[in-house]
């Protein structure tokens, strides 16, 4: 495991000119910022693409990494950039529910089948806007503090905290009215 | 159902993200157990909790450190597939060896002579002046082919074999 002193010693290199010094930093990131992508394009192929759009265009600005923030944070946040532009770009085909790569597996106990239950919380995550739902994706990968969701997503801290408990109820609100017309419908 | 105040649900989610003390955790769990609406909205939110707890890291192909490594300086790139690559460089290889066999076994040795242009028939006009003549020697010219087919050979080698495995090691080394 790389910690802050090799972290930066590697960025040293890499600045020196010794390309293949980046290699590990890729591998230590590659999981998160593929993740990121993901969260955004929803599409396994382009969310690879993204990412390691991202990574190169990370190395080519190394130079402007001031090193006053955490180089994950710098990364993801030019991670989170470059997904969105591909978003914008349209180059990400509309996908039926079935396609979206978003993985749920609900653990609370109750009638309801497990994958129902992870069909019911899809539902109702669909029904969140792009930040939203990407705010409450990250806070919830432990591996993210709010401190570097806020990061990523260039927001201040207390408001990505309002967005992600706003959020979270949005969904409890919308899954309560699926369960609702589910009810119904049986 | 009755609605539940915004109280209750911060309750429940600060219950969820373990951040109540001791004694507010028990008071919730007690008050859980007598408000069915509560309890009702408390599901609810953990389903959603839950859901989103197992959410974790996904991991991309296992080929995306060397991918990005590749693509760091596209200036070195060959411009095609390695699978591509070896195919020419294969291609390259056949027909440098045929070219050699050929050239061994004495296949090009008859073919030297001169080439008379001014034997070819052509309208008055066009042939004024006396047209030069052109020594032809087919095994001068393979040895030039050869040539040629190495110095290829050479480049598709280095692009598509050498340069990758010397980035690929001195990548696993910095690991």
């Amino acid at each position: 495991m790389i910690d802050q002193l090799e972290e930066n010693r590697l960025l040293d290199r890499i600045l020196d000119g010794e390309q293949e010094a980046y290699a590990p930093l890729v591998d230590k990131y590659k999981s998160y910022a593929f993740t990121i992508a993901l969260k955004i394009l929803n599409n396994r192929p382009e969310a690879e693409e993204a990412a390691q759009d991202a990574f190169i265009k990370a190395f080519h600005y190394l130079k402007t990494f001031n090193r006053q923030a955490k180089f994950s944070t710098w990364l993801y946040r030019i991670v989170f950039n470059t997904a969105i532009s591909y978003k914008r770009k349209n180059k990400v085909q509309m996908q039926s529910i079935d396609d979206v790569s978003i993985e749920y597996s609900g653990t609370s106990g109750g009638t309801l089948e497990r994958n129902d239950k992870e069909e019911f919380v899809r539902q109702a995550m669909d029904k969140l806007s792009d930040a939203d739902r990407l705010a409450i994706q990250l806070y919830y990968i432990k591996e993210f503090s709010l401190e570097e969701v806020a990061g990523i997503i260039n927001q201040p801290l207390n408001t990505v905290k309002v967005r992600v408990h706003r959020a979270r109820q949005r969904v409890g609100d919308e899954l309560k009215r699926i369960l609702k017309e589910e009810a119904l419908t049986l | 159902m009755k609605n539940i105040p915004q109280s209750a649900d911060d309750l429940i989610l600060q219950y969820l993200d373990g951040n109540l003390t001791m004694q507010d955790k028990s008071s919730f769990e007690n008050s859980l157990k007598s408000d069915n609406n509560l309890r009702e909205r408390f599901f609810q939110l953990k389903l959603v909790h839950d859901s989103l707890l197992a959410n974790q890291l996904n991991h991309p192909g296992s080929n995306f450190t060397a991918s990005v490594m590749s693509n760091l300086q596209p200036s070195i790139r060959l411009g095609m597939s390695p699978k591509n690559g070896l195919m020419l460089l294969l291609g390259v290889g056949i027909a440098l060896t045929l070219g050699v066999i050929f050239l061994s076994s004495g296949g090009f040795d008859q073919l030297t002579g001169v080439i008379t242009l001014n034997q070819i028939q052509l309208p008055e006009k066009f042939t004024q002046q006396t047209l030069p003549s052109i020594p032809f020697n087919a095994n001068f010219i393979m040895k030039i082919l050869i040539g040629l087919n190495l110095a290829i050979a050479f480049v598709l080698f280095d692009r598509t074999v050498l340069q990758p495995f010397f980035r690929n090691r001195a990548v696993s080394r910095v690991r």
